[in-house]
């Protein structure tokens, strides 16, 4: 729960203290006892698996539409959900459409919000001449003290005013719905005394299983760096598939792994004209990550999502990365290749997670640097990325918004992030979410487990420093 | 009642028509100084009738109190309700700020009017404005009655005869009027004698007697000036014309400056002298209505609390009219459907009104008043309405003067909406307007409409920022995206139709649109801060502020003029304006220039501050100091001035002059108001500061134009010529200087260098002087035949022994320089010389500056040499009689030898046909000959010399051939007394001049010819020389002229009258084309040579450069800070040559193509400066602007050669192979003419995209976009031209090779020749090989149409079998590689389609609508096309990979 952002989530933060293992603590076996392990050598809990990505699936991806369908429908799922909120916290304030709205009348009314911000980028900016811009391009947040509010419904908009501490910008992001209660002003701004979010969703309830089973999460293998210490990642292979014996009883319960994206580095350079060694250099990284799936993947089920580096598309939702860049895994049948944004279930516990820039890009508009108080006001949102499109590349989706959560997640990741932090989000209505910032494992060698009975969370550090 | 802004009809009767409230086509031409004259002069015919109206007209009487329904916005409409103690005249003062002016013809009122004056109709002004608390007020000022002076010539004047004299003049008014008009009043109330002066001349005895007469009406003073000036008969003293004075000031200026009164500033009316008018009695819609006398208003200076400006009401305008498809919007047709309003109130930051009238219903808009109709006429009518409610005092808009207010009123005339028309404050009195065209040496020519709304100033942005700012552009896009750093939204006009087509949704859409196009003026009002600015300057120059607006530069200084005059006792007398529009340039002259080349090491430029008025301070040039020259005589000479240009002025110590005056005033408040200005904290002092500052900049550089305007108010080509030569020899003077200190003899480490460009053509004739002081002509390419070739590759030669002609007499020639060039080349004919010169040589204007030949327009003016009193200092002996056998044979005669060898003959002949004068001059050859009788054979008789032809032949040949075998006047003639010039003029007149209708025994025998005018035609740019000094030395006046047929025969043409047209205008311009030729330029000491034939100067190549020694900025700057100091000291004050900055590094082009960085200190570039070089002028494709201006960042900001070198490269190789953004490569050009003779892209394109979809078509006016598409072989560029968002839609192939040639070429030739030693590889080479023809889905046509493009493995291109995937069996391998690949550019592709749309969606200011825009200014207008067009496209190629 931070300061900045307890005026506005209900949800509580809950977070905790990663007492994470290191390599070091493992009971060294060489790493030629793993070739003797192949297969994994423990006996492997098994769960039941359920994909949720039909939503990320964008099969024909057709580019000749523009981004205001995506608002509308945003707006048009969203709604229904403010409207219930708002009826139950504000009874006797009437809700109105911006047209309707009276001057000097309370009222509420619902809208997206859009982000007036003079430090956001623009595509202008290169056209200007003035190149003291450049420094503000530099920046990574946007935010600035002169940043403004409006609100919109399907036929206008109006300018938020903040008076007081109703309502601060810098806890807001464009693209979010929500229900603002107030007065307008003359000169046309909407003074807000209060807001109301639409989440955080419904939650089904988990059956805890009696046995403690893992998910493996890791994010961010950062393959095809020449620079790259190799052993940590060949640790982490070695640990999950139990090739270092299963010292502390984890590792055998590792139902599934999930590779959060960023797999490679970096996307191939491939140009034409230009150095033909260079132009490996991609398919190198891409091999490394093949083997090492297909290690993994002889062992369990693994799960590939594709990251904002991976030779993907770029706009949100990231589909699945192409076969051709993985040949041998490819022939695994346990080997998801999956979209990112990501939703599966397994053994009932439902997950969602992301490569990691809904979360970067919210950053970039809010001012505190609180990651996982911004994963929570996504839940808050029920949005996991709502500044698609302003400023995160997006597909122009037409008849849906696919990143409007409909429910709640039990385990809410985002990868890539700057350190692993982990928290448990409670909502109001019962909702348990356990929210992990997981980090790059090229940057932090760390892989997260959690425990599908309790959502507890257990990183696991594979330094390779072993002198400390 | 229709009143009048300003007064009296101008004695010259301008041609004009008046078009009253409808919409008659056909303007007026007028000209600067006819914009100062009054314009109603139709309307004063209907003067009578309309007096009467007044009192008999009642019209509705609904229109007193607009009645509106109060919504919510309602109240914000109204002014402020006046405060009940204000109405108190007899307590109360009245102080308001006045804003405009005008007068109307009334019934005199009977407490302010004399009583003898009781019934008659008067003038009385009417003064608008706004009180302290935002009340608006009209002031009806009475009593003040036009006048002017008249001359008296001498004694004999008595004041009977001043009766008599008023008698005359009174009969002369009623006859010219047909009488009836002032109802028996007198229209010449009284004439008093007044002891006075006049401006003109320096006059140092006592005052002189001059009539005042005082007339009973405006009009009557310019009737008056009209009949005396003219002459009247006057009993006892005979028929007499007298001068006049101060008859040609308008009737409002002359109450202004009488009552102290200027433009814009805060009066007051003490309490007991005025009275208030209530009900019925109020002639206006204004909250306070006031009576007062002329003489008890208090006029405050603009100081404290009077600084200030009053809440002012700015309303704001912008309407949307419904089209029909492929139409331009009629008012005859097309509906108003929507007007936008917003009302601001001067001072605060947020408009109080936000309204618009939409006709059809539409959805409500946040923060703003909805008024919907189903009527148009009910729309306008309440338009009108509320425009009488808030009784704004101040029109904005965005070209609201010739679309919005025309357009408006047009369309209420059609519908007959009467109740519209009342627009103005005065009730009952309808907007009129007409059309005009407001033409002006400094602003330039605009056509416009004039509309009268009586009491509100209109104030068009879109005419104030295209005055006074430089753009590519104007569209209102463009000057937001300029000022406002924002693009703006534009919705096609074909758009519009169908949003009000559609339902209330669609028409809130275009509601919000034309909101924001309303709110933008505001905007650029503030922005700019032209309220400040203007009524700063109508504050300092003492006009009212819609002068400011539509009238040009002269009428602020005569302003200045009449109220320091007034100070003085002194009349400014009323001339008559006449003769061409003259060239002025107020420009500062840049002293020290450097050579072409790329410099790293800094380079300083010296400026004259402020050159003109301070010239004009220094040397007290004024009207009042112009010393006669028969008074010369009478002074001491330390008391005068004699100026280079041979005028006298007396120095201050004995008069010190009115202009200096204005001009110490002017600069003085200048520098107080900078002063200020760096103290100022408070953003509102600063604007309001600054604006000052920049006023009185203006109006100190107009005031050395209004003493040369010729067409002006009170031209003086004495002051103007005095300044401008004084200038020229400063600059002179300055340079000699500079070389003389800075050199290394002095102990610098570096020299001054005089330097040279590329000029003239091979056969331009010069005059020349040698040592003994003989004149000769000679070509130039003839001066000299040993030349030596210099590192540039020119060419030089020396020829110490010889001077050349220059403006300023004989100069020497420091050296010749020449070399082979391609470039375009330019005759330019004026009247009096004629020069073939390089497309970028300078041309010299009268005031001496340069202009280059593709800059100059016909008419434009230009320096000439005085020819005509050249001192030939010895004489040569020709005798009478073979002087005149040699003007026959330079116009009948030939000579020379045939045959070679042994066998060689020589002939020498006159031929003619007429026998009897061949005979004549056979007496008079020095030499033996016979007349040889070849009338058969060749239709003239000869006479031949016999005996020792050689010698004959030798002697004439050497004489009257050049190097060319072009015929020349002998040098021995040149240098002849007069008589044998005479005698030699006589011989030519004979042989080949024109008779006219003489009868042959009237020339046959005369000896001397001595017609008044007469015509030749002369081959050969030398001989017509000779000829034209001939003429000039027996006091003809020689015109010049050329024909299209023969280019090297020249007509000259001698009149002992004045020449009719202006000598030095020009008359023709015609391009030679492109000569590979050498050219020449020579360095005279003054910089400037005179080139023949005719008068003509021309400027070479000049410019001293200081060449500092070393790298040191703070070095270079303090030497340039010395070298500034060192040249003022040297000139009388306030004259000062000012160091203002260096260039380092300095990139200089050519004369006027030049780009540096430019140091004022030594921390920081201030910037990168620019001129003549191709990155704003927007014919040129953004890929231009774009790699010009990066080049340069590289070339200069960084100092890297290389990088620019290979950034280039890149560019081009990106370009050649699709990489780059279309709409980088988008050509823009206005639709100007329906019929252009020759065919252009555009205008082509157009009619293409007419037959496509005439609805979205441009329209005449519109700005066409195009790209150059591949065409088929042979196709005319023309052909090629393609509508950008076409060619995306259908993929066809851009001509890539096209940009490279034809516009990357030319600009990276420029800049890079004085760069790098081989410009061209940086178009042609290794990176030009990879080319990428994508190959479209529909190429330009022919074969490709009948093919089918198979598919072709993505890896290597292989084409492959059908159904056989994407890659062939050897890409298969690399497989993830290539898929790879293709994900980049889909990558790419995505994000830039994401930042694209939603940049759009944030400039739309909507995520739930979509964009509509068509801005075609928008830089990224093309390029989301191109993007999304892309994007389909890889994402089906990236689909192609088979999951």
């Amino acid at each position: 729960m931070t300061g900045a952002s307890a005026r506005l989530f209900h949800t509580q933060v809950v977070r905790e203290e990663a007492g994470s293992r290191t390599a070091a603590d493992l009971p060294f076996a060489t790493t030629t006892q793993a070739d003797d392990v192949e297969g994994g050598g423990v006996e492997r809990s098994r769960g039941s698996y359920k994909c949720r990505d039909d939503a990320y699936l964008v099969g024909d991806r057709v580019y000749n539409k523009q981004y205001a369908h995506l608002y509308f429908q945003r707006l048009q799922n969203l709604s229904p959900l403010v409207l219930d909120k708002v009826k139950a916290k504000w009874p006797t304030v009437p809700v109105r459409k911006i047209l309707e709205v009276e001057l000097g009348v309370e009222c509420a009314v619902v809208g997206t919000v859009y982000k007036n911000m003079k430090l956001k980028p623009s595509v202008l900016d290169e056209y200007a001449k003035d190149k003291s811009l450049e420094t503000h391009l530099a920046s990574t947040k946007f935010v600035s003290g002169d940043d403004t509010l409006v609100l919109e419904d399907e036929g206008a908009r109006m300018n938020l005013g903040c008076k007081g501490d109703s309502l601060d910008p810098a806890d807001f992001v464009s693209g979010v719905c929500v229900a603002v209660r107030g007065t307008e002003e003359e000169g046309g701004n909407f003074v807000v005394k209060e807001v109301c979010l639409p989440g955080p969703a419904r939650q089904e309830p988990v059956v805890p299983d009696s046995e403690a089973k893992y998910v493996a999460l890791v994010s961010g293998l950062g393959l095809g760096d020449e620079k790259r210490d190799p052993l940590p990642l060949q640790l982490l292979a070695d640990y999950v598939t139990g090739a270092l014996g299963d010292y502390d009883g984890l590792a055998g319960k590792i139902t599934r792994m999930v590779v959060v994206g960023n797999t490679l580095k970096e996307v191939g350079q491939v140009s034409m004209g230009e150095d033909k060694r260079e132009a490996s250099r991609g398919v190198g990284g891409l091999r490394e990550a093949d083997m090492f799936l297909t290690q993994i993947a002889s062992s369990m089920p693994v799960d590939v999502m594709p990251g904002p580096t991976d030779p993907c598309n770029v706009s949100m939702p990231q589909q699945p990365l192409h076969r051709c860049l993985l040949p041998s895994t490819t022939c695994y049948s346990n080997v998801g290749r999956v979209t990112n944004p990501h939703g599966f279930e397994v053994d009932g516990v439902s997950f969602l997670g992301t490569s990691g820039q809904n979360i970067d890009d919210v950053m970039k508009y809010v001012a505190h640097e609180d990651r996982l108080g911004a994963m929570a006001a996504t839940l808050e949102w029920c949005h996991s990325a709502p500044t698609a499109p302003d400023t995160l590349p997006c597909f122009p989706f037409v008849d849906q918004d696919p990143f409007v959560l409909k429910d709640c997640p039990h385990v809410y990741f985002a990868g890539n992030q700057p350190s692993l932090e982990t928290g448990i989000a409670e909502g109001k209505e019962g909702q348990r979410v356990r929210l992990i910032s997981l980090p790059s494992f090229a940057e932090k060698q760390t892989c997260v487990l959690v425990n599908l009975r309790d959502l507890s969370c257990h990183p696991i550090v594979f330094g390779s420093n072993l002198d400390q | 009642m229709v009143g009048k802004r300003g007064g009296e009809e101008e004695g010259k009767e301008a041609k004009r028509q008046n078009t009253g409230g409808g919409g008659m086509p056909g303007g007026s031409q007028e000209e600067e100084v006819d914009m100062d004259v009054e314009r109603e002069l139709l309307e004063e015919e209907n003067e009578q009738d309309m007096v009467e109206a007044f009192f008999d007209d009642q019209k509705p009487s609904s229109m007193d109190a607009p009645s509106l329904e109060d919504g919510d916005y309602g109240r914000n409409w109204c002014r402020p309700p006046l405060e009940e103690d204000q109405l108190d005249a007899s307590t109360q003062p009245l102080v308001f700020q006045q804003i405009e002016c005008d007068y109307t013809i009334q019934r005199a009122h009977k407490d302010f009017v004399p009583p003898e004056l009781k019934g008659a109709s008067v003038p009385v002004v009417r003064m608008y404005g706004v009180n302290r608390s935002g009340n608006s007020v009209c002031a009806f000022v009475h009593g003040f009655e036009p006048y002017f002076y008249v001359e008296l010539p001498g004694s004999g004047f008595t004041p009977d005869d001043v009766d008599a004299f008023r008698q005359s003049l009174e009969k002369e008014i009623i006859n010219s009027r047909g009488g009836g008009v002032t109802s028996g009043f007198k229209s010449v109330t009284r004439i008093e004698v007044e002891q006075k002066k006049s401006l003109w001349g320096y006059n140092p005895g006592q005052n002189k007697p001059f009539l005042k007469v005082t007339t009973l009406l405006p009009q009557f003073v310019s009737k008056s000036r009209t009949i005396i000036e003219r002459g009247l008969n006057i009993p006892g003293l005979g028929h007499r014309a007298f001068r006049t004075y101060e008859s040609n000031v308008l009737f409002i200026l002359r109450f202004m400056i009488d009552c102290k009164i200027v433009g814009g500033n805060w009066l007051e009316f003490p309490k007991g002298s005025y009275q208030v008018r209530q009900g019925s009695d109020k002639a206006t819609y204004s909250q306070l209505e006031v009576d007062v006398r002329y003489d008890s208003i208090v006029s405050h200076a603009s100081e404290g609390e009077f600084m200030d400006l009053a809440k002012l009401r700015i309303l704001s305008i912008d309407i949307e009219c419904a089209g029909r498809k492929g139409h331009f919007p009629e008012a005859e047709i097309d509906p108003v459907i929507q007007i936008a309003n917003m009302l601001t109130v001067q001072g605060e930051p947020e408009p109080r009104v936000r309204n618009i009238l939409t006709l059809g219903s539409c959805a409500p808009i946040v923060g703003s008043e909805v008024m919907s109709f189903d009527k148009e006429a009910e729309l306008l009518k309440k338009w009108a309405d509320l425009v009488r409610k808030t009784d704004p005092d101040i029109i904005i808009g965005y070209n609201i003067l010739k679309f919005d207010l025309p357009y408006l009123i047009d369309r209420a005339n059609k519908l007959g909406v009467k109740e519209f028309s009342y627009l103005g404050r005065v009730k009952n009195s309808v907007v009129r307007m007409r059309d005009t065209v407001f033409s002006s040496k400094a602003y330039g020519t605009r056509e416009s409409k004039e509309i009268t709304i009586e009491g509100r100033v209109q104030f068009d942005l879109f005419t104030v920022i295209q005055r006074d700012h430089k753009l590519s552009s104007y569209s209102l896009n463009n000057v937001s995206a300029t000022f406002l750093g924002e693009q703006k939204e534009d919705v096609h006009h074909s758009c519009i139709t169908d949003l009000q087509n559609g339902n209330e949704e669609t028409r809130r859409r275009l509601a919000v649109y034309c909101l924001k196009d309303a709110y933008l003026p505001q905007r650029l009002l503030d922005k700019l801060m032209y309220m400040y600015n203007y009524i700063e300057m109508a504050r300092v120059t003492g006009v009212p502020l819609n002068f400011l607006l539509t009238r040009g530069q002269s009428i602020k200084v005569f302003s200045q003029i009449l109220r320091k005059a007034q100070e003085r006792g002194l009349l400014v007398p009323a001339l008559k304006g006449g003769g061409q529009q003259d060239g002025v340039a107020f420009e500062g002259a840049t002293v020290l220039e450097a050579n072409a080349g790329y410099y790293t090491k800094p380079v300083a430029t010296l400026d004259f501050a402020s050159l003109y008025p301070s010239i004009m301070m220094a040397h007290n040039l004024c009207y009042c100091t112009l010393l006669p020259q028969s008074m010369v005589r009478t002074l001491n000479p330390e008391d005068y001035t004699k100026t280079p240009s041979g005028q006298y002025f007396v120095k201050s110590s004995l008069s010190k002059g009115i202009l200096p005056e204005i001009l110490e005033e002017l600069l003085g408040a200048r520098k107080r108001a900078k002063a200020e200005l760096k103290k100022a904290k408070d953003e509102f002092l600063k604007g309001v500061l600054n604006g000052r500052q920049l006023a009185l900049k203006v109006s100190a550089n107009s005031v050395y134009g209004f003493t040369g305007a010729t067409v002006g108010k009170m031209p003086c080509l004495e002051i103007s010529a005095s300044v401008t030569a004084f200038g020229r020899e400063m600059i002179m003077h300055t340079k000699s200087l500079v070389t003389q200190k800075y050199c290394k003899a002095n102990g610098y480490e570096f020299d001054s260098e005089v330097v040279y460009g590329d000029s003239v053509t091979a056969d331009t004739a010069l005059l020349l002087r040698d040592d003994a002081g003989k004149i000769e002509t000679r070509r130039i390419d003839s001066i000299s035949s040993s030349w030596k070739r210099r590192d540039d590759g020119k060419e030089v030669a020396y020829v110490p022994a010889v001077q050349v002609m220059t403006d300023t007499g004989f100069a020497k020639i420091e050296q010749v320089v020449r070399h082979k060039t391609k470039k375009q080349m330019y005759r330019v004919v004026t009247h009096n010389g004629i020069v073939d010169v390089t497309e970028d040589h300078s041309l010299l204007l009268e005031d001496a500056s340069e202009v280059r030949p593709v800059d100059v327009q016909l008419g434009t003016r230009l320096l000439h040499a005085n020819l005509s009193d050249i001192v030939v200092k010895e004489r040569t002996l020709v005798s009478k009689q073979e002087a005149k056998v040699m003007g026959f044979f330079f116009g009948d005669g030939s000579c020379g030898k045939y045959g070679s060898g042994i066998d060689t003959k020589y002939s020498w002949a006159l031929s003619n046909a007429d026998y009897e004068l061949l005979l004549y001059m056979q007496q008079l050859c020095p030499f033996p000959t016979k007349l040889l009788d070849t009338l058969k054979s060749s239709g003239v008789y000869k006479l031949v010399t016999v005996g020792d032809v050689k010698s004959v032949v030798v002697k004439y040949r050497a004489m009257f051939y050049n190097e060319h075998r072009e015929k020349i006047v002998p040098q021995c003639i040149l240098n002849a007394s007069n008589e044998v010039v005479q005698a030699f003029w006589t011989g030519y007149y004979k042989a080949d001049g024109d008779r006219g209708n003489l009868k042959p025994e009237e020339y046959h025998n005369a000896d001397y010819v001595d017609m008044p005018c007469v015509r030749c035609d002369c081959k050969g740019k030398e001989g017509s020389l000779g000829l034209y000094l001939v003429g000039q030395r027996l006091g003809y006046n020689v015109s010049i002229n050329t024909r299209a047929d023969k280019p090297d025969i020249f007509r000259l043409t001698y009149t002992r009258n004045t020449q009719r047209r202006c000598p030095t205008a020009i008359k023709k311009i015609v391009n030679l084309g492109i000569t590979e030729q050498y050219v020449y330029d020579l360095t005279t000491s003054n910089s400037h040579f005179h080139v023949g034939p005719g008068r003509m100067v021309v400027h070479n190549t000049d410019s001293v450069m200081i060449k500092f020694g070393n790298k040191d900025l703070k070095k270079s700057m303090d030497l340039g800070e010395e070298a500034a100091q060192y040249v003022s000291d040297t000139f009388v004050k306030p004259i000062k040559l000012e160091f203002e900055k260096c260039y380092f590094p300095y990139l200089l082009i050519s004369k006027k193509r030049y780009a540096g960085l430019l140091w004022t200190e030594t921390e920081k570039y201030d910037k990168m400066d620019t001129k003549g070089i191709e990155t704003v002028r927007r014919d040129n494709c953004a890929l231009v602007r774009n790699v010009v201006s990066s080049c340069l960042e590289k070339v200069l900001i960084e100092q890297d050669v290389e990088g620019a070198v290979s950034y280039v490269k890149r560019t081009i190789s990106d370009l050649l192979q699709n990489k780059l953004d279309m709409s980088l490569l988008v050509v823009t050009k206005e639709l100007s003419k329906t019929s252009y003779a020759a065919k252009q892209a555009h205008v082509e394109l157009a009619e293409k995209m007419r037959k496509r979809d005439a609805a979205t078509a441009p329209q005449l006016g519109d700005r066409v976009p195009y790209v150059i598409i591949k065409g088929l072989k042979g196709a005319k560029a023309y052909e090629k031209a393609e509508d950008p968002i076409y060619a995306l839609e259908n993929k066809l192939p851009i001509d890539y090779a096209h940009y490279v040639d034809h516009h990357l070429s030319l600009p990276l030739m420029r800049i890079f020749e004085p760069i790098i030693k081989n410009p061209k590889s940086l178009l042609v080479g290794e990176h030009t090989r990879k080319v990428v023809n994508p190959t479209g889905r529909k190429t330009g046509g022919g074969m490709m149409g009948f093919l089918t493009v198979g598919a072709k493995c993505l890896g290597c291109k292989t084409p492959l079998p059908k159904g056989a995937g994407n890659l062939c069996k050897h890409c298969k391998s690399q497989e993830a590689d290539i898929y790879t690949k293709e994900v980049r550019a889909l990558r790419d592709l995505e994000a830039g389609f994401n930042r694209l749309w939603t940049q759009c969606q944030r400039c739309s200011g909507s995520l739930h609508q979509d964009v509509l825009c068509t801005a075609r200014d928008c830089p990224i207008f093309y390029r989301r096309k191109k993007t999304q067009v892309d994007l389909v496209e890889q994402q089906e190629k990236v689909n192609t990979f088979s999951w």
